[in-house]
């Protein structure tokens, strides 16, 4: 799961960079944005034999559910 | 902490938060520090969040950490996502919080300052935060379903339509009000329209640049958007300030609406990537950002009230809007007590991600419990204001008059002190030609965050001032065309839905011709009670913004009719009260609200009584105030049973759901129901408690 592990030897550099990419993610998913690893991973995961769609086809995909029903947005 | 500990620190919670109640309450004549009035917010949240969501957490739902929640069982990697509570509930809040909680408060601050604070701090406490951590804990339930598919299955077919319509008639009308308050916002303002003109090439290059440029890059697209919407905010104030520029985009809140419903129809018909999504993103963070800043500013700074706690207006004769304390305070504030739309957001995205069945506590009730918290802060910033100048922006022409001098003539009248000069000099400060009859919420709201902002980040000086103004205005702004423009693009999947029963093809969402045709039908059933607002001689707000507050409420009596049937269908009937107290409350205010719009005698509050006193002019030929000609005061008597219609179906369908409710619920308790419950019998989650030390959604 875990996108960029810091290793015990990776020096700071690595460490910095796990540590952004993980603000990153929180950040992107408090403001809804698709995550297209999490759902490669998820493809190569649980369904190996099935393609998974590209990172365009998936944000186009994204964001056409997001708003074409009520549940995504408030007064 | 040990026993005696927390009872201990529970009790002095209780008895600090009590105290300054009483403060709030015996408050005469001199101003109160908002200190007292956050006191009383922060320990009501926390005596309630501690004690009453344990309840329905534990007692109700009995919410399991050993039960597999939708987002392990159905996990998708798309939808279904088990995420870390804390990420949720981010996510949860920026999807509840709009700008109803600002907006609403602003302008029940004519009532002082006393009862709309109740009412949001009680309010959510026994009704909004429960609405929505009932209807999140019972969508996690049934595999993450929608409010309108929980009223069909637990309640029945009849309260599933129903359902659908209330939430296409408050789409219309929510739509149709946050327009009226951007017009109001930016009519006669060069600079307002300017800037928030501007944002809309910007979202574009945005989306343009997310999608060819530096594909999915959406924090650094943001980022670079943040920067040019501080250059679009300055390009505001050069343009305000060139002779030949100026008078062009003064423009008119007739040109504005043509404006508003054009953005609206390119909005519902472009690619989301190109325009909505970007802007979505920008808005998220500006709001985030804002929220954050206003509430150190009002921290830090501690304004005192100026707003007495009770005005001469709760007798129902405000200039605001009409109608006394009870129903009007409940309906006005809307969103930041209860609002029935967090409950499609409650089962909309936000049950598909949570990782544990007891996070559910943390993001419904907590997340709404924040969501009051920005209604106190907006309603600090309204009542920092002094009474005079308050009224000055929110009272419509027809109260005020024109000039400053009118307007410090009436206000004086209603016993509040105000000079001219202090009307204009206050315009001059933020900007602007004039702050007179600037209705809707959204002006006071900057001219009390520009204090709060000038007061702890200095710089009193009146460019200072204009530059907060007209920041604070463009927040709103893109906040409210934010949820404005997804608004119609959400109405007009909704009408496509149902028109396709009419003719198959205009369901087709691909369809061009199907897409323009019901985005344009979307777009002039709310573009016509935004005009109707802007022509209405009492000011739009009077009749819009009761009407959204009923709808919003109507929507709450869906979501805790939806909620009661499932505690009892749980066989937990015993707690049935905890949502039957909310519903019970808002049947009660929504229709004694709806009623006294209907039918009221008051012409400046009933719909018909006013249409009647139209027609009468009409007859008898005498000129009707606020009216150039005949054929427009009959416009507005039209406008006005229209208006009486619209309220008549929202009660009509409270009492639809309600009918169908109590059947269903005596049904259930007779045990000859034949409607099982629709959860989902439980099953071990493969990740058991205690919860992973790294959060699986932050990696």
């Amino acid at each position: 799961m875990p996108v960029a592990v810091a290793t015990p030897g990776g020096g700071w550099r690595v460490r910095l960079s796990a540590r952004v990419t993980r603000v990153v993610t929180v950040v992107r998913t408090i403001v809804g944005a698709p995550d297209y690893e999490r759902y490669r991973r998820h493809v190569r995961a649980c369904h190996p034999a099935a393609t998974p769609m590209t990172r365009d086809q998936f944000t186009q995909e994204r964001l056409a559910r997001r708003y074409d029903q009520p549940g995504s947005r408030c007064c | 902490m040990p026993k005696v500990a927390s009872v201990f620190v529970w009790t002095a919670i209780a008895i600090l938060g009590a105290g300054a109640f009483a403060v709030l309450a015996l408050a005469r004549g001199e101003p109160v520090s908002a200190a007292w009035l956050l006191t009383a917010a922060l320990c009501t949240y926390a005596v309630a969040y501690r004690f009453y969501s344990r309840i329905i957490a534990r007692s109700v739902f009995a919410l399991d950490a050993t039960r597999q929640t939708p987002a392990e069982r159905l996990e998708d990697g798309r939808d279904y996502v088990p995420t870390n509570r804390w990420i949720v509930f981010g996510h949860h809040f920026a999807a509840i919080a709009g700008p109803g909680p600002l907006v609403g408060p602003t302008l029940a601050a004519q009532f002082g300052f006393l009862p709309s604070a109740l009412w949001i701090i009680v309010g959510v406490a026994l009704g909004g935060a429960v609405q929505d951590f009932v209807i999140l804990a019972a969508s996690i339930r049934r595999d993450g379903k929608s409010l309108g598919q929980m009223a069909k299955d637990e309640i029945g077919p009849v309260a599933g339509y129903t359902a659908l319509v209330a939430v296409l008639g408050i789409m219309i009308i929510l739509v149709a009000v946050l327009g009226l308050v951007i017009v109001n916002a930016l009519k006669a303002s060069p600079w307002g329209t300017v800037t928030l003109a501007l944002t809309i090439p910007i979202a574009m290059f945005l989306g343009i640049y997310l999608r060819w440029l530096r594909p999915d890059r959406i924090l650094e697209a943001t980022a670079i958007g943040i920067v040019l919407l501080v250059f679009a905010l300055l390009t505001g104030r050069w343009v305000a300030e060139q002779p030949t520029l100026a008078p062009m985009f003064t423009l008119s809140s007739t040109t504005l609406a043509w404006w508003l419903m054009g953005y609206g129809l390119a909005a519902s018909i472009l690619p989301v990537w190109l325009l909505l999504a970007p802007r979505d993103y920008l808005s998220a963070f500006v709001k985030i950002g804002v929220v954050i800043a206003l509430a150190v500013g009002v921290f830090i700074v501690l304004p005192p009230l100026q707003m007495p706690a009770f005005t001469r207006f709760v007798d129902g004769t405000g200039p605001v809007f009409a109608g006394r304390v009870f129903p009007f305070v409940f309906i006005t504030i809307a969103c930041g007590a209860i609002s029935g739309f967090h409950a499609l957001i409650a089962s909309g995205t936000t049950p598909k991600l949570l990782q544990r069945e007891p996070d559910a506590r943390m993001i419904g009730y907590g997340s709404m419990l924040t969501e009051s918290m920005v209604a106190v802060l907006a309603l600090i910033a309204a009542c920092a204001l002094t009474p005079g100048v308050y009224f000055a922006i929110n009272a419509p022409a027809s109260a005020l008059g024109t000039t400053a001098e009118s307007a410090a003539h009436a206000i004086r009248a209603w016993g509040f002190s105000v000079t001219p000069a202090e009307i204009s000099t206050l315009a001059q400060q933020v900007g602007e030609r004039t702050l007179l009859s600037r209705t809707g919420g959204a002006p006071s709201l900057a001219v009390g965050m520009a204090y709060i902002f000038t007061g702890f980040l200095g710089g009193a000086s009146s460019a200072a001032m204009a530059l907060w103004y007209h920041f604070a205005i463009m927040f709103e702004a893109l906040f409210l065309l934010t949820t404005l423009d997804a608004g119609t693009r959400v109405g007009r999947f909704m009408l496509q839905d149902l028109l396709k029963h009419v003719w198959a093809p205009l369901g087709r969402v691909s369809w061009y011709p199907a897409v323009v045709f019901s985005s344009a039908l979307f777009v002039a059933l709310w573009g016509h009670f935004l005009y109707q607002g802007i022509n209405d001689p009492l000011g739009g707000i009077n009749s819009l913004w009761p009407l959204f507050g009923i709808s919003n409420q109507l929507l709450a009596s869906v979501a805790l009719c939806v909620g009661t049937t499932v505690i009892i269908k749980m066989g937990k009937a015993r707690y049935a009260p905890m949502t039957l107290l909310p519903l019970a409350w808002l049947v009660v205010v929504t229709g004694t609200a709806g009623c006294l719009k209907i039918f009221s005698p008051d012409p400046a509050l009933g719909f018909l009584s006013h249409a009647r006193r139209m027609d009468a002019a009409i007859a008898a030929g005498t000129a009707v105030p606020g009216f150039a000609s005949a054929a427009g005061a009959a416009r507005a008597a039209f406008n006005d049973r229209l208006d009486a219609a619209v309220a008549a179906i929202f009660l009509l369908s409270v009492v639809v759901i309600l009918w169908e409710s109590i059947r269903e619920w005596i049904r259930v308790l007779d045990g000859t129901s034949q409607r099982p419950s629709t959860e989902i019998p439980y099953h071990p989650s493969r990740t058991l408690p205690p919860s992973p030390a790294v959060p699986s959604g932050a990696v």
